[in-house]
């Protein structure tokens, strides 16, 4: 193995991506190489001390920097729908917000991005419609709650974001969430859109 | 969630404060204008992050950084507080490294900087820092690579004296 070579595997072993068999391999040669085991040293010196020396950066401020975030976010928005601004900005301040509710990044992208996707597939009239009735608004976090915790957030596609939504204005979706705690099924899902009595089979 | 993540990212690139809460301020707002780009191809917080080292090098470039002066800014720099050194001699020699190094890591150029601020400071995995950068994973790897390794010639080649406060800032500080 070439020197720059040993010294690429170095940083590979250190960053755990080395196979069982090659880290075997580098461990043996580093009990038969004292220049090699020197270097490893000096690597992991390297990045425990740009660890242990790492400036701190955070606001001094961290909830005057959220206000001024959310004050320039709604500006553009509070002439044309204060009903959807004010839920929306709700939403988005939660999620700043560092006491989450427990939620991983994973939900709280979903949120967010289904808050965003709100704004891009539905007319303002369809956004209203949606969010004044607070059963929906309700039905919708549900929902993605319930999308997160089967872990399907992270396979959706903007288009099923979309048909997510839809959903939540849909009182048979609900219906299938509480008697199973799941979102529907693909063949259940038909049946809400065919308007039909939705089978138990299909659940 | 981000705001913090945010603003250390772009810290780390220009440490000023003031100029980091704007620039924080308009990644937020441009990615709530762009939403409808995010194609989730990367992870919300990926894409949020490429979104501010973009505006923080559209600044740097606009202002006339070439490369990036350290700018301690003593109101928001502060250590890692692993362990709080003890004397006043050790506070002061803790400030000294920390310069030291974080200069270090500055001068990098652009890419390795940018690796190894999101893996080291940052514990980003690869995956993620390649999706910031918007490059191929491997070629992320490699960017962090060359900077580490670069940063470990320097310290231990043209400044021993740098290493020899390093190992002992560390065995002071276990």
């Amino acid at each position: 193995m070439s020197w720059p070579k040993a010294l690429t595997s170095l940083i590979e072993y250190e960053e755990g991506h080395l196979t069982r068999e090659q880290r075997k391999a580098l461990e043996s040669k580093l009990k038969r190489e004292p220049k090699l085991a020197q270097e490893l040293r000096e690597l992991r010196l390297v990045k425990q001390g740009l660890k242990m020396h790492a400036p701190v950066a955070t606001p001094a401020d961290p909830e005057r920097l959220t206000q001024s975030i959310l004050q320039k976010l709604d500006r553009p928005h509070a002439s044309q729908a204060p009903t959807f601004a004010e839920k929306a900005l709700e939403h988005i301040k939660s999620l700043l917000s560092p006491q989450v509710l427990g939620w991983s990044a994973g939900a709280a992208s979903l949120i967010l991005a289904i808050v965003f996707g709100l704004r891009a597939h539905h007319s303002q009239t369809q956004l209203e419609a949606l969010l004044s009735d607070q059963a929906n608004e309700q039905l919708l976090f549900q929902v993605a709650k319930i999308a997160y915790q089967q872990e399907r957030y992270n396979v959706r596609s903007r288009l099923e974001m979309s048909e997510l939504v839809d959903w939540a204005g849909d009182m048979d979706v609900l219906q299938v969430i509480e008697k199973t705690g799941n979102l529907p099924t693909e063949d259940a899902y038909k049946e809400i859109q065919q308007n039909r009595p939705i089978s138990d089979t299909s659940l | 969630m981000y705001q913090n993540v945010v603003y250390g990212v772009i810290f780390r690139l220009h440490p000023n404060a003031a100029t980091c809460e704007e620039l924080t301020q308009d990644a937020f707002i441009r990615a709530f204008d762009r939403i409808h780009q995010f194609e989730e191809r990367s992870s919300f917080k990926s894409w949020l992050i490429r979104i501010a080292i973009n505006l923080t090098k559209n600044y740097l470039t606009s202002y006339g950084y070439r490369n990036v002066q350290l700018v301690e800014d003593t109101q928001t720099v502060k250590s890692a507080e692993h362990s709080e050194p003890q004397s006043p001699e050790d506070r002061l020699a803790h400030q000294s490294l920390q310069s030291r190094l974080t200069e270090l890591v500055q001068a990098l150029p652009e890419k390795q900087r940018m690796a190894v601020i999101l893996r080291i400071y940052e514990d980003m995995p690869f995956s993620e820092i390649a999706q910031a950068m918007n490059c191929p994973f491997d070629t992320a790897k490699a960017n962090y690579r060359h900077g580490i390794e670069n940063l470990k010639k320097i310290i231990f080649k043209k400044h021993k004296e740098l290493s020899h406060e390093l190992a002992e800032s560390l065995n002071i500080f276990d």
